[in-house]
This record gives structure tokens, sequence and C-alpha cells, in this order.
């Protein structure tokens, strides 16, 4: 086969600016990289010498789509290193306001970034034009999460209500009363949802992936549990860097994380799903087994059928948690910070999101690391469509790069996250 | 909000200089404007922008551009000037920008009646807080225009 290369400019609909670079030789991939050019931002860096409580209003500046992931990541982190544990109405409300960040991302990623691959349209705008009832339930659902994210973090978009040991100010009941009616409109918008991205055509491809994921006995997980994969690993958080080295490699700026001894790991929707499917609340298994999906689902274009029962569960949940509420005395519990290292894992919409912290006795952050999800996922990225293209060269060169860029846009990444438009270059031998 | 009201929308980032004149320019109307028009400063627009003109009958944006033409120009537009929406606007890879958010919701049929656009071309984005000389006298001019406009 001849010579070819294939330049896509922007791959539109990721959030992040990289380029994927594909080299196709005698019906294999010789070379695949996913180079991530958006420039080191020095997070770990800056948090060097910064107050403890600083720690969840800067992380949270990471991400536009989910700050809330970063500040809970933070106090956890904290929490573990002062030894303290924040439990009942508060951890509930935190509970409820990842509930927010999970509707608001997912949503995004499903209506308005995903979708239009399905339905063979350039963009969202486009897909308006024809399916102009659909897109406005996906921006009425979207908005749901945001007026969560909003009563419970003080603000739509970075908020600044989350604090070491609880929160700066508690809702009123009567305006958690207001939002919940709101929740059950998006609780059957985002079981219609579920309806309609079952019924789209997927690409038969089902890698035997190692999923990696929070896991909680009681529930599916947000805050907390043990890091587990499908094929053994169970693990405490604090021994995430036991386990999950990041390496760089000279085409990202973003670290790769690898796992020696275990497989090149996949971690985010499929993995929670996958891994926790016993802990969804029964609307939701329903639904999952209506659309096909009874337990496991390892085709990863199917993540948008995964990612709208997340959606769905997290509106059932926002309920429940409003339903059951109680208000706590305070807002905050009574904490004395000491010096320490502490460990915090939560499931950002993306996947697994780790930092650590070691603080010294006044207070302040004396090191920091933070592991976003499309960092380690990025080699999972190249292993799938390492696995996929030849599966697909029967396509012509255009509707191959945007089999490609679909492929990529199964991980919703967050290139931003992880180090922002991807240029996709192909080239056959 | 009442049918047939006026919403005015600045635009931008208060920590990169010029980037702030459509923030600068809804506070200084907050000051000087009768009530009755909703103001807004908003420093991260995305889709929920559409929320704020819901039912509004006149929508006034200001937000900084990088054109190429010389700092202070004004250019004032309309929503369906697509090219320099497109072109000109800061945006960003992590969320809808203007031009976006004005095409989505054209494509969704919730413009308002009348959209006018202030394009300011910033002549410095760097790090940092202050309008620098070239933009200052046209955030006074396109301040006195709106002002001017809601009171004929």
């Amino acid at each position: 086969m001849k010579n070819r290369t294939i330049k896509v400019d922007t791959l539109a609909r990721v959030e992040g600016e990289g380029a994927l670079y594909l080299r196709v030789k005698g019906g294999k991939v010789a070379d695949v990289r996913l180079n991530i050019y958006e420039p080191p931002r020095f997070f770990e860096a800056f948090l060097r010498g910064r107050q403890y409580r600083e720690a969840p209003d800067l992380t949270a500046r990471i991400c536009g789509i989910c700050p809330v992931a970063y500040q809970m990541s933070a106090v956890h982190a904290l929490e573990d290193a002062f030894g303290i544990n924040v439990d009942g109405p508060l951890r509930a409300l935190r509970r409820l306001l990842y509930c927010g960040e999970w509707i608001e991302s997912h949503t995004l990623h499903i209506y308005l970034l995903h979708a239009p691959d399905f339905l063979g349209y350039d963009d969202a705008i486009q897909m308006a034009k024809d399916h102009r009832d659909l897109v406005e339930r996906g921006l009425q659902l979207k908005k749901a999460g945001n007026e969560i994210v909003a009563l419970l973090g003080g603000r739509e978009v970075h908020p600044i209500n989350v604090r070491v040991g609880g929160f700066y100010q508690l809702p009123h009941r009567q305006d958690l009363l207001r939002l919940a009616e709101k929740l059950k409109w998006a609780r059957e918008a985002a079981l219609e949802t579920v309806r309609w991205t079952a019924g789209f055509e997927f690409p038969a491809f089902a890698p035997d992936y190692e999923f990696v994921s929070l896991s909680h006995p009681d529930e599916y997980p947000f805050n907390e549990g043990r890091i587990v994969s499908s094929k053994g690993l169970n693990i405490a958080v604090r021994e995430f860097n036991d386990h999950i080295h990041e390496q760089h490699v000279p085409h990202s700026n973003a670290l790769h994380a690898v796992m020696p001894g275990h497989e090149i790991y996949l971690a985010g929707p499929l993995a929670r799903f996958n891994n926790n499917f016993t802990r969804l609340s029964p609307l939701v298994q329903e639904a999952s087994r209506a659309a096909g999906l009874p337990g496991l689902c390892r085709n990863p274009f199917q993540s948008i059928i995964v990612r709208s029962l997340e959606v769905l569960y997290a509106c059932d949940e926002a309920l429940r948690i409003i339903t059951e509420y109680e208000p706590p005395a305070h807002s905050v519990i009574d904490y004395l910070p000491r010096a320490g290292i502490g460990h915090g894992c939560t499931e950002a919409p993306r996947g697994l999101l780790y930092h650590r912290y070691e603080i010294d006795e006044t207070g302040l952050i004396r090191d920091a690391l933070i592991v976003p999800p499309t960092a380690q996922n990025q080699k999972r990225i190249e292993a799938d469509l390492r696995q996929f293209v030849p599966t697909q060269l029967a396509l012509p060169k255009d509707q191959l790069t945007w089999r490609c860029e679909q492929a990529v846009r199964n991980y919703d990444p967050c290139i931003s996250c992880a180090t922002h438009f991807l240029k996709l270059e192909l080239e056959y031998e | 909000m009442t049918s047939g009201a006026t919403v005015i929308i600045g635009l931008g980032n208060d920590y990169r200089r010029d980037d702030a004149v459509g923030l600068y320019i809804a506070r200084q109307l907050g000051t000087l404007l009768p009530s009755g028009i909703t103001i807004h400063a908003i420093e991260q627009p995305g889709l929920s922008l559409c929320d704020l003109w819901t039912e509004a009958e006149r929508v006034i944006i200001i937000d900084a551009v990088s054109s190429g033409a010389p700092g202070g120009t004004i250019h004032l537009l309309k929503a369906d000037d697509h090219n320099f929406l497109c072109n000109n606007f800061r945006s960003s890879s992590h969320s809808f920008g203007l031009s976006e958010t004005v095409a989505l919701a054209r494509a969704l049929n919730q413009l308002p009646k009348r959209m006018l656009i202030y394009g300011i071309e910033g002549s410095d984005f760097s790090f940092g807080t202050g309008l620098s000389d070239e933009v200052k006298p046209a955030a006074e001019q396109v301040t006195a225009q709106i002002r001017a406009l809601l009171n004929s």
C-alpha cells in the first residue's frame, strides 16, 4: 500500500490540545503515538509552599469540566494526612456534589461531543439543526448537574465551597427540595438518554481490558473504596504509588501511568461499571439490562451507554441523598492539622484521580502528586488504536480517520487535565 | 426577567489584561444604568450563556477580540457575523466559546430578537490586571455608546 498521510488540523470534541500519529504497515499499526503537546502546567510545583487550605480551590482550577473531582481528591488526601474522617450528612453532601459533576460532565460528552459521531454529524451545532429536541434535552439535563454544583459548590464552574473537614456553607433544605423537583425530570431524561444511546450502531470491538477503579462494598464509588482491578488488583488508596508508576515518554507532555506486572489498564466509566455493577441502584441495573448490558461492557464505543447509565445513577442517587438528608449541626468537623503524608483517590467522570500531599508542621504543602485519569488512559488509547485500526483498513481514508478520532473520543479525554485539539496524522506504508 | 427586557453580558478574564475589557464595561454600566436592565460580568461563558438571555428581547454582549486590527478598534457585530465570531474571539477547547454558543442558540432557535456584540480589539493579553492605554479609551467609548443606546 502506498504511503499516505492524513492530517486533521483540529480533532474537535475533546478537551485539550494534542495530536495523534498513526503509521500503518502491512495491515498492522507500526506506530501509534498520542502526542500531547499542551505545555506542562506545573500545578504540583506551585502547590509546594502553599497552605493546605488552598489545595482544594487551587486544584479545582485544573479543570473547568471536572473541578469537583480535584477538590474531592484533595480534601480526602488532606483529611487522610490529618487522620480525620468526614462522615454522615457531610459525606452525603459531598456525594451529592459529585453527582452534579458526573451529570454535567457526562451529559456534555454524550450529547455534544460523542453523539455526533454516531449520528454522522461534524458537531453538535449541525446535529442541533436536525435534532433540536434531543439537543435541548441534553442541555436541560446538563443544567440539572450544573445546578447541583452551583448549590453545593457555591458556583457552577470552579466551585469554592468545599473545605477540609466539610463545607464552608450548608445548603438550605428548601433549595434542596427545589432541586429535587428538577432532578425528578432529569432522572426521566436520563432514562430516555440510555434508551437513545443504546440504539446507536457500534463497531464490533471488545479488548480484554484490565478494568481499574475504586470499589466500595456498599455503594457505587465516588469518594471512597479500595482500588481494584478485574484481574486481581486489590489495594488501599495509600498504596496507589506502590503499584502505579508514572513515566515520561518523548511524544507527550503528560506522564504515562503504568502498572508493572499488569496489562495496560483502563480507568473510567467502563471500569467502574464492570467492577461495581451490583452496587448500582435497581433502576439503573434494570435500565442496563434493557440496554443490552447486563453487567459487562468491553466495547469502548459503548461507553456512551455506560456514561448514560452513570448519569441515570447520579440522578437517582442525588434524589436518594436529598430525600434522606438531615442537616448536620455544623458545616465542618473539628480537626487539627498535623505534619504527615495523605493519599486521596476519587472517581472523576473520566476515572481514577489520585492526589498525595506531604504537609509540614505549619500546614504548608511540602510536596504534591496528582495523577489524573486521562494520563492513566493514554497508553490504553494507543493500545486500542493498535488493536482497532487493523480491523478497519477496508474503510476509505477519510472514514478511517474519523473512526480513529471516534476511538479517542470514547475516552472523553481531558488532555488539559493530563497536562489541549487533536491533530491526527495517519500514514500508510 | 420580564419579556422585552435588555440583558448586557460582559465576558473576559480579569487576569489577562485587555481580555477583561468586557467585564470592565459591564461593571461600569452597572453603576450607570437604570434598574430593570440586567447586567452580567461572566468569566466562564460556556453553554450556560444561553440561559442568561432566555426571554430577553435585546442582548448586548461585550468581549475582547484578537483579529489583528490596531488595539482599541471597536467592532460592532451581529449574531450572524459568523466568520468574524468564529475567528476572532477567544475560544477554549475546555468549553463552548461565544461563537459556538451563538451558533448553537441559532440552531435551537434560542437567539433573542436583537443581539449586538461589541468586540474590542485587545493589544495586551499577557498575565496581569489593568487595561492597556489603547483599550482603556475604547472601553470608555463603548460604555458611553451603550448608555446612549439604552437611553434613546
